[in-house]
C-alpha cells in the first residue's frame, strides 16, 4: 500500500509541471548571473549542481537534482495503467521522446569532455587540455625511452587533502588551492621550509577574472615524510615553466600543475594554419587549419574550417581560435567528446512522430465534436 | 492494452541505475602512465645554434629577439620590458674559464658593485636543476645605478656554460621568472 502511494506521488502529472517551471526560473536566474560571475561558473551553480545556495545562505535545488526528478517522474508515469491504450499511443512515443532527451543529457553531464588542443605550425599533438580542470602531476624522468607520469586529479587537490603519491611515500599536504594568483619575486630571503619557486618567488591571491579560462590557477602543497631533505613547502601555477626537481624513490622527478590533459588515440599534425582578415580591419573573417590527422602512422590530410569541423572516433575539432607568434602560428582547436550528442536530435524526431501520430489519433474525435 | 503492473519491478529498476550512475565517481583518483620520450621532445623542440661543434637548444619566450651579438657568443637576445629591454648572452667556454669568484666579481664590477668572498658569493646563489643538470643562479644588482645582472653558470664535464643577462634594476621583476625558466630549458643538441 505504502508503495503504491510512493508511486502515485513520482508518476504525479504535477511534479512535471512544477520541475519544468522550475528550469524556467534557473534558466533565468542562470543567465543573469553570467554577467557576474561568467559562463561557466553560472553553469556550474544552477544547472550543474544538485543544490545551490541563494542569497549565500537558503539551499535551493539545482539544475542536476530537477532533471533527475523530472527523468524518473517521466519513466514512472510510463507505468500508469491507463496510459498503454491505443489512443494514447502518441503521448506514450512523446513521453519516451522525452526520456530519450533526458538520458542523453544525463550521458553529456557526466562522460562528456571538452576543451583544446593546441598545435603550433609543424608540430604534432595528441592530446587535449580541459578548459576548467586541473591536474597535479609528478613526471619521472629517470627512464631512457619513456617518460611516467603521476597525476592527481582535480578532486584530490582540495584544501586540507592529504595522500599518499606511491605505496609507503611521503605525504602531499595540500595548503592551497587558489584560483588566480599574481608571482612576485621576493623581498626578502625565504623561510628555510619554502624550497623551489618558493625559495625566490611569492604566489599571492588575485580576485578571480569571471571567465575561467584567463585565471591562472596555482597550487601551494608541502611534502613530508621524506628522508633525504626534501620537505618542505612547494607552489605551483599553471604555465610555470620553471619546474621543481627533487628524488623520490631514488628516482628524478619534477612536478606540473597542468589542465587536465586527455589522451587521444590518434595525432593531429598542423601543416599550415591561415587566416583571411575583414579589409582594413584586424578583425578575423575566417581561420583554418590544414592538417594531417595521422592513426597507426597513417596520414590523413583534412581541412578544419569555422562551422567544418573535423570528427573522429566520436571526437570533434572545431576550429576555435588562434594564437599568432612572430615566427609561427598556432591553432586552437575546441575539442568535444560528447556520448550523447545524437540523443537531442533523435528524440526531437521521436518527440515530433508521437505528436503527430497523436495528432492523427484525436483528429477524428475533434471534428466529430465540432460538427456536433 | 493495459500495462502488466507486475512490471512494475522495473521501475525499480530503473531507479537503481539512476542512483549507481549520478554514484558514479568522476576523476577522482591518483593514476600512472607512461609515454615515449619521443613525443614529448617534439613538443618541447627548440632553436639550435652556432657553428660550432657544441650546440645548444633552448625554449625562449616569444618576445625574446634574438641578435647577431659578439663571435665569442653562442646566442643573444634582446629581452623586453615593459620600460626597456636587457641584452642577453650564452657564452661556453673550455673548461672553467676562470673561477666562479673571478667570474662574478667581474661581472659587480661591470655594474659598480665592489667585489665579495667566494663565502659571500655562493651564500647569495641559488641552485637549480634545468634539462642540461645543475646549474648556479646569480642575481647582482646595484640600485644606486639602476643596474642588475642576472648570471646562470652551467658546470658541464669539459667546458662552462654562461648566460648572463644585463638589465635595468627595476625590469628585473618582470623578466626573473622568464630568465629562469630559459636556462633551465637549455639543454645541448643533438643531432
Amino acid at each position: 500500500m505504502k508503495i503504491d502511494n510512493f508511486l502515485k506521488i513520482i508518476m504525479s502529472p504535477k511534479i512535471f509541471s512544477y520541475t519544468l517551471i522550475w528550469l524556467i526560473v534557473l534558466v533565468f536566474f542562470g543567465t543573469i548571473a553570467q554577467k557576474n560571475i561568467g559562463l561557466y561558473a553560472s553553469q556550474m551553480k544552477y544547472f550543474s549542481s544538485f543544490f545551490f545556495l541563494f542569497l549565500g545562505f537558503i539551499p535551493l535545488p539545482g539544475g542536476r537534482l530537477i532533471l533527475l526528478f523530472m527523468t524518473i517522474n517521466l519513466f514512472s508515469s510510463l507505468f500508469k495503467r491507463n496510459l498503454w491504450q491505443l489512443k494514447k499511443f502518441g503521448i506514450i512515443i512523446v513521453h519516451l521522446g522525452g526520456l530519450l532527451l533526458l538520458l542523453g543529457g544525463g550521458l553529456t553531464a557526466y562522460f562528456s569532455s571538452e576543451g583544446n588542443m593546441i598545435i603550433a605550425e609543424g608540430e604534432t599533438s595528441n592530446y587535449v587540455d580541459d578548459y576548467h580542470d586541473m591536474e597535479l602531476v609528478f613526471v619521472n624522468n629517470t627512464f631512457k625511452d619513456s617518460i611516467e607520469y603521476t597525476v592527481v586529479d582535480e578532486p584530490l587537490l582540495k584544501e586540507g587533502n592529504r595522500f599518499n603519491l606511491f605505496e609507503n611515500g611521503p605525504e602531499i599536504y595540500i595548503l592551497s588551492n587558489i584560483k588566480n594568483v599574481r608571482i612576485e619575486n621576493r623581498i626578502s630571503p625565504a623561510d628555510s621550509i619554502y624550497k623551489g619557486l618558493l625559495e625566490k618567488f611569492v604566489l599571492l591571491p588575485k580576485k578571480p577574472e569571471p571567465e575561467n579560462t584567463q585565471n591562472r590557477p596555482a597550487l601551494i602543497y608541502k611534502i613530508q615524510g621524506t628522508s633525504n631533505g626534501l620537505d618542505g613547502i612547494y607552489g605551483l601555477f599553471l604555465g610555470q615553466g620553471l619546474n621543481d626537481y627533487f628524488q623520490l624513490k631514488e628516482q628524478d622527478f619534477h612536478s606540473e600543475y597542468r589542465r587536465k590533459r586527455t589522451y587521444v588515440p590518434f595525432e593531429i599534425e598542423l601543416i599550415d594554419f591561415e587566416k583571411i582578415m575583414h579589409p582594413g580591419t584586424n578583425v578575423a573573417k575566417s581561420f583554418s587549419s590544414e592538417v594531417n590527422l595521422i592513426e597507426d602512422g597513417i596520414p590523413r590530410r583534412t581541412l578544419i574550417k569555422m562551422n567544418e569541423p573535423l570528427r573522429h572516433k566520436g571526437y570533434t575539432f572545431f576550429q576555435a581560435s588562434f594564437i599568432e607568434n612572430l615566427d609561427k602560428e598556432t591553432t586552437v582547436l575546441a575539442t568535444v567528446k560528447n556520448y550523447g550528442r545524437l540523443f537531442p536530435y533523435i528524440s526531437s524526431i521521436i518527440m515530433s512522430v508521437g505528436l503527430l501520430i497523436h495528432l492523427l489519433i484525436s483528429l477524428p474525435k475533434m471534428i466529430k465534436k465540432k460538427s456536433t | 492494452m493495459n500495462w502488466p503492473y507486475y512490471l512494475n519491478k522495473y521501475l525499480y529498476l530503473f531507479l537503481f541505475l539512476l542512483f549507481a550512475i549520478f554514484s558514479c565517481g568522476k576523476d577522482n583518483h591518483i593514476r600512472t602512465y607512461r609515454l615515449p620520450k619521443k613525443a614529448i621532445e617534439i613538443s618541447a623542440s627548440a632553436t639550435s645554434n652556432s657553428d660550432d661543434e657544441f650546440k645548444l637548444k633552448w625554449k625562449k619566450p616569444e618576445s625574446w629577439i634574438e641578435f647577431d651579438g659578439h663571435s665569442m657568443r653562442l646566442a643573444s637576445f634582446y629581452v623586453p620590458y615593459s620600460k626597456g629591454k636587457g641584452e642577453l648572452s650564452i657564452t661556453n667556454f673550455v673548461g672553467m674559464s676562470g673561477s666562479i669568484e673571478a667570474n662574478i666579481n667581474r661581472w659587480r664590477g661591470q655594474i659598480s658593485l665592489a667585489p665579495e668572498s667566494m663565502e659571500n658569493i655562493m651564500a647569495v646563489s641559488k641552485s637549480y636543476n634545468g634539462r642540461m643538470g645543475n646549474f648556479l643562479f646569480f642575481e647582482l644588482a646595484n640600485k644606486n645605478i639602476n643596474q642588475a645582472i642576472l648570471a646562470s653558470i652551467f658546470q658541464l664535464e669539459n667546458s662552462t656554460v654562461f648566460i648572463k643577462l644585463l638589465i635595468d634594476q627595476s625590469g628585473l621583476d618582470e623578466v626573473t621568472l622568464e630568465y629562469l625558466r630559459f636556462s633551465q630549458s637549455l639543454s645541448k643538441y643533438e643531432e
